[in-house]
């Protein structure tokens, strides 16, 4: 079948199809924020838009998909609703681009295909900030507080496609700087891939100051999910469900309305309590947190230590589980003679929010040197 | 100036109104219109300044307020002068994206014709890759060679004893027989060579279509999502900032903010140089 190639070139030639012409920069800057997770990614910028979307990106199996879908690539929500007809990629995982960590896995089919999924979504991010053509973006991205230096170059190489300079900086780091706190604080994010506690002591914290835990969102839903079937035998669960049901009843406070879901067993959808499952899951992540605040604490300026004790603030998504602060804090009143943990407003967009402030107070000459 | 701007704005309403035929209200089932005058017109304005104010428990003296009124008049003239503006802009914008939705359309209609073609490309590479060509595929194949060659002596051999030859002629029929067989077989293996050599050529094109095809492909998809984002997103949502802002040194925590700020630089720099280190050590 011949291809009508002609109308199609010149369509490319008359129309705003084209390569855009080089565009003359000099409207203004947009910086942009960004919190790249596990499982959400997070934007918020200088032109007030903020959006999250889930961090997953699908391609079309084949030709009868993708005509289907229209597009060539689907992200977030609509991905995962579509992800039937897709290539579905979750490419981060403990809150880093999967086989970025080691050079030598990189290569593999999969693991290009991960790579070129994780850009396409960072890339995605920014564009749902909605730049103008005739600005600058700055834009700062936070990621897990220790990445390897495969992951951030991944990042930045990713990044540097759609923007004109590009900073990376601890998650923590960023949700601290966002509440202007910089010292004698402990900050804990919580994310679906990786927890990260980060002492700060006004400077920049180094590897002591960090330490991140692979006990996170993923594995309460993992936690959740054994926990139903080994109650209820026959149940027909996925880690979307469950992950539903968390997010939307999370608590580990002793006394919770109960909870009933509506759960498939042998194909028939049955009503079924999970009140005991849902804070027993939840509360697998208080031991670890508290542990590893145990070591910050422990290794700092003992004179320090009680002040951080006393300020510790909790956000990333895994901080909505409703009483998760105070039980934090409980479980350290009894292992370090005190606690006080204080939640973010806007969870979400806490580290987002940082990573945005951080753009704004950059000074201009560091970000040209960075282009 | 009263006069002045009453004869003006109804000048403006009526060059700025949209002229409907009484006939085509009728066949609209419309029997009666609101008509509005242009004094109704500043009366409103005038009422909805004063209602304006007086929620917000703002008293104005007589004269103040007679000059607030002429203001506001004048922004609605203009804002009605602006409409044809307004609507100019309007028209070219739904020009633009009726035009770019045709060429999205024409695009979209290539891509499915490339990924035809793409999908029909590789099943013929596919069925060519299977199709094996041997000499039983070319020509005759052996069986029928050896008993072409067998006829030929049983014919020869029948001639020439026709002719009375006897021994000899049998041994001349085999040595036909032979010669005929040696030339056909020469001739096989030169029709299986060009077979083989043809298939191969196909196969090669067909490869190399595919990979322009493929090209074309994605080229063709960016330029379909080009369009539809170009229609969705427009020309962005402005930032704020029209300059580089920086740190407010005037902040109570500036100093601790700037060295943070010079750490975080200072890192990203070492992350570049190292990087790039790297890359010139596996180039």
């Amino acid at each position: 079948m011949e291809v009508n190639k002609t109308t199609a070139e010149e369509s490319a030639v008359a129309s705003a199809a084209t390569e855009p012409k080089v565009t003359e920069k000099d409207h203004g800057v947009l910086y942009i924020g960004m919190d790249l997770g596990t499982s959400r990614t997070s934007i918020a910028c200088s032109n007030g838009v903020r959006e999250t979307v889930a961090s997953v990106i699908g391609y079309p199996k084949d030709i009868v998909a993708r005509k289907h879908l229209k597009r060539s690539v689907l992200y977030g929500q609509e991905a995962f609703d579509q992800r039937l007809s897709l290539d579905f990629y979750r490419p981060l995982a403990h809150g880093v681009i999967k086989y970025s960590e080691d050079p030598s896995d990189g290569h593999s089919d999969a693991a290009k295909m991960n790579l070129k999924a994780a850009r396409d979504l960072l890339q995605h991010a920014v564009r749902l900030s909605k730049p103008r053509r005739d600005e600058l973006l700055y834009g700062v991205v936070g990621c897990p507080a220790q990445a390897s230096i495969h992951n951030r170059k991944a990042i930045i190489d990713a990044a540097r496609e759609v923007l004109d300079s590009v900073m990376i900086c601890s998650e923590p780091f960023a949700v601290a700087y966002g509440l202007d706190r910089f010292a004698d604080v402990l900050v804990i994010d919580i994310g679906a891939g990786t927890t990260d506690l980060c002492r700060m002591h006004g400077t920049m914290p180094d590897d002591d100051d960090q330490i991140t835990i692979k006990q996170a969102g993923d594995l309460v839903d993992e936690t959740l999910k054994g926990l139903i079937q080994k109650r209820v035998p026959g149940a027909q669960l996925t880690i979307n469900m469950v992950r539903e049901w968390k997010e939307r009843w999370a608590s580990v406070r002793d006394t919770i309305e109960p909870i009933k879901a509506m759960i498939p067993i042998n194909g028939k959808p049955t009503e079924c309590d999970i009140t005991d499952e849902i804070r027993a899951a939840c509360r697998t992540l208080v031991a670890p947190i508290v542990e590893g605040l145990s070591t910050l604490i422990s290794t700092f300026d003992p004179e320090f230590q009680s002040r951080l004790k006393r300020n510790v603030m909790l956000g990333g998504g895994g901080s909505q589980i409703d009483g998760l602060g105070d039980e934090i804090a409980r479980v350290m009143q009894e292992r370090l003679g005190e606690g006080v943990v204080h939640s973010v407003e806007e969870p979400v967009y806490a580290g987002a929010n940082g990573a945005l402030k951080i753009a704004h107070d950059m000074p201009e000459e560091y970000w040209e040197k960075l282009r | 100036m009263l006069l002045g701007l009453a004869t003006n704005l109804f000048r403006l309403f009526r060059e700025n109104s949209d002229v409907v035929p009484i006939s085509r209200l009728r066949k609209q089932g419309v029997r009666s219109v609101t008509v509005l005058d242009w004094q109704r017109i500043e009366q409103l304005i005038d009422r909805a300044v004063k209602e304006a104010l007086s929620r917000r428990g703002v008293e104005l003296s007589p004269a103040v307020l007679a000059s607030v009124n002429a203001e506001a008049r004048e922004a609605f003239a203009r804002l009605v002068e602006q409409r044809d503006t307004i609507r100019e802009e309007r028209d070219q914008l739904q020009h633009t994206a009726r035009t770019l939705e045709i060429e999205r359309q024409e695009l979209a209609a290539n891509l499915d014709a490339l990924h035809r073609e793409l999908y029909e490309s590789t099943g013929a590479l596919a069925q060519e890759r299977r199709h094996t060509i041997s000499a039983d595929n070319v020509g005759m194949d052996r069986r029928g060679l050896d008993q072409y060659t067998a006829r030929l002596e049983q014919e020869l051999k029948r001639l020439l004893r026709g002719d009375g030859a006897g021994e000899e002629g049998d041994d001349l029929a085999g040595s036909v027989s032979a010669l005929a067989r040696r030339l056909l077989d020469e001739e096989r293996r030169a029709m299986l060579s060009t077979a083989r050599e043809e298939q191969l050529h196909r196969i090669d094109l067909l490869e190399r279509r595919i990979g322009k095809l493929k090209g074309m492909l994605s080229e063709s998809e960016r330029l379909v999502e080009r369009l539809q984002s170009a229609e969705e997103e427009e020309d962005g949502v402005e930032s704020i900032y029209r300059e580089v802002q920086g740190l407010d040194g005037s902040q109570v925590n500036a100093v601790e903010k700037r060295g943070l700020l010079d750490e975080i630089f200072r890192l990203n720099l070492e992350l570049r140089e190292v990087i790039q280190e790297s890359q010139t050590r596996d180039a």
